[in-house]
């Protein structure tokens, strides 16, 4: 049945506009561009699908449902040193917790009790605020179902590459669109599937970790990661 | 996280130092497994011990079931590498093979663990857990690799590889848990590219990771055909490794480049620690 309500707040949640900084990371676009790996629409739809397959659905999804499956702070801050240690990548985590801290941010000025509560923890702590740990915390207190969140989570990566890719010039406006639609559809099945319980996070990127791992060597960059 | 548990290792080899060099003190191996003399052998190193692991079957099938286990005593040195690239062929449908790989590093002790890496032919399915416990005063590199290869020339691909390489220190928590678990792989996944691998260098506080990385990164972009790059691990605790290259041999240049690196770091440290050493070095097999 269609739920009006939830379907506002995931346009609202999942919105570019939403202030959480997304438009500081290209989690490897522009570094896969720099080093001649991503020129056009088709290898952006590659990239797309590596990350959402090989990344998101293997280890950000599994983190965010541990996470929203924890039974309390100390249980969520265990599943986000999971995901510091599953992340070999140091620009790679340092990225995820940019993201997840600035979503964080946002949501303890917008009182959510969760976020209230583990703002204090990741500030102790120089290793949390992992983003699927956050957005499953942001989830819970927006009043989404684990399966909103997960859209959520799945389609701000999307929103997020397809938009680094219009402003790196890759792509046009229209382009974009169909990639968008491209990469809706493929979410779409993978969320179709419900990961088991006691999965084990994993991911295989393996140019998208490199590339966002050089980073600190470009002379220039647009996007932290 | 948990793993499956390791089961009785049939290769479980300790390593001790004494008058100045590497010996193996606890040396059992069975089946597939074999392992002839050791050497010392690097004159600028002479308390390091060569180890060339060997397997009779020279490759791994769909129903294995091997451990192995080193554990280096505080200021063991040892060099482990094997006897080539390792097949791993065909597994049936509902198999897999399981292979565990243990790595205890004392203080003071240095390890330099890289075997060559994994062949997986059509219809492979392995799943390999390497588990490296590393003293905060020790070091160590670790290598892990595959590549494909199909007899036949039709790009068919494995089943199945399902790896994790986990490190800690002193059986802390797990400061790392590199796994990749890829069923039924498209091509399109890997690029144009057929070899793989991931390293890690575990090193103590007192060594510059930064100026490391950057000399690692200048050393393998002179690698053609190599796409790598070095990052800081979790906790500071070393530098992590991922490589892509067209075929075995970018990679095995990869590593060599990220082996001499790590050579210079030990040599340095040993030099410090004894600093008449390598002028008495005489090459022996132990």
């Amino acid at each position: 049945m269609f739920d009006r309500g939830e379907a506002l707040a995931l346009l609202q949640l999942g919105d570019s506009a939403f202030p959480a900084g997304g438009f500081a990371f290209s989690w490897g676009i522009e570094g896969l561009a720099a080093d001649g790996l991503l020129s056009d629409r088709s290898d952006l739809d590659g990239v797309i699908a590596d990350h959402l397959a090989q990344r998101w659905a293997s280890m950000d999804r599994i983190l965010l449902r541990r996470a929203w499956h924890a039974s309390d702070s100390d249980a969520i801050a265990a599943v986000d040193r999971l995901a510091e240690a599953t992340t070999p990548s140091a620009e790679m985590r340092e990225g995820s917790r940019r993201a997840g801290r600035a979503l964080l941010g946002v949501w303890v000025k917008l009182a959510g009790p969760l976020s209230v509560s583990y703002r204090a923890r990741v500030s102790a702590d120089a290793r949390l605020g992992h983003l699927a740990v956050v957005q499953a915390i942001t989830g819970r207190d927006a009043g989404l179902t684990v399966d909103a969140a997960e859209l959520v989570s799945g389609w701000t990566l999307i929103t997020g590459l397809v938009s680094a890719a219009v402003r790196l010039g890759l792509i046009g406006h229209i382009e974009s669109q169909q990639s968008l639609a491209r990469a809706r559809a493929f979410l779409a099945d993978l969320l179709a599937e419900t990961p088991d319980d006691d999965a084990l996070p994993s991911s295989f990127t393996p140019f998208i970790d490199i590339a966002v791992s050089r980073g600190p060597l470009r002379h220039v960059r647009m996007f932290t990661t | 996280m948990s793993v499956s548990e390791p089961e009785k290792p049939r290769l479980d080899l300790s390593f001790v130092r004494r008058g100045g060099r590497t010996v193996i003190d606890r040396r059992l191996f069975a089946w597939p497994f074999v392992l002839t003399r050791s050497f010392h052998t690097d004159a600028a190193r002479p308390d390091v011990l060569s180890v060339i692991l060997q397997t009779g079957s020279g490759a791994v099938h769909g129903e294995d079931r091997l451990t192995q286990r080193f554990r280096l005593h505080a200021g063991a040195a040892v060099c482990v590498t094997t006897q080539g690239a390792t097949s791993v062929h065909r597994a049936e449908p509902e198999a897999r093979a399981v292979e565990h790989v243990l790595l205890r590093v004392a203080a003071g002790a240095s390890l330099d663990y890289r075997p060559e890496p994994r062949i997986l032919f059509p219809d492979a399915a392995l799943s390999q857990v390497v588990e490296l416990d590393c003293d905060p005063d020790a070091v160590a590199l670790v290598t892990d690799a595959f590549t494909m290869h199909d007899p036949d020339g039709q790009g068919r691909l494995f089943r199945e590889l399902d790896s994790t390489l986990m490190v800690r220190r002193q059986g802390h928590e797990p400061l790392l848990i590199d796994r990749m678990h890829l069923r039924n792989p498209a091509t399109a996944l890997f690029n144009g590219r057929r070899a793989f691998g991931s390293a890690v260098l575990m090193l103590p506080q007192t060594h510059d990771r930064a100026a490391l990385r950057l000399r690692l990164a200048e050393a393998l972009a002179r690698i053609n055909d190599l796409y790598a790059a070095a990052s800081l691990l979790p906790d500071g605790a070393g530098i992590g490794v991922r490589l892509a290259a067209r075929e075995v041999r970018q990679l095995r240049a990869g590593f060599d480049a990220i082996a001499a690196v790590f050579r210079e770091i030990d040599l340095g440290a040993r030099a410090a620690q004894a600093p008449s050493a390598a002028a008495t070095a005489r090459p022996t097999a132990a």
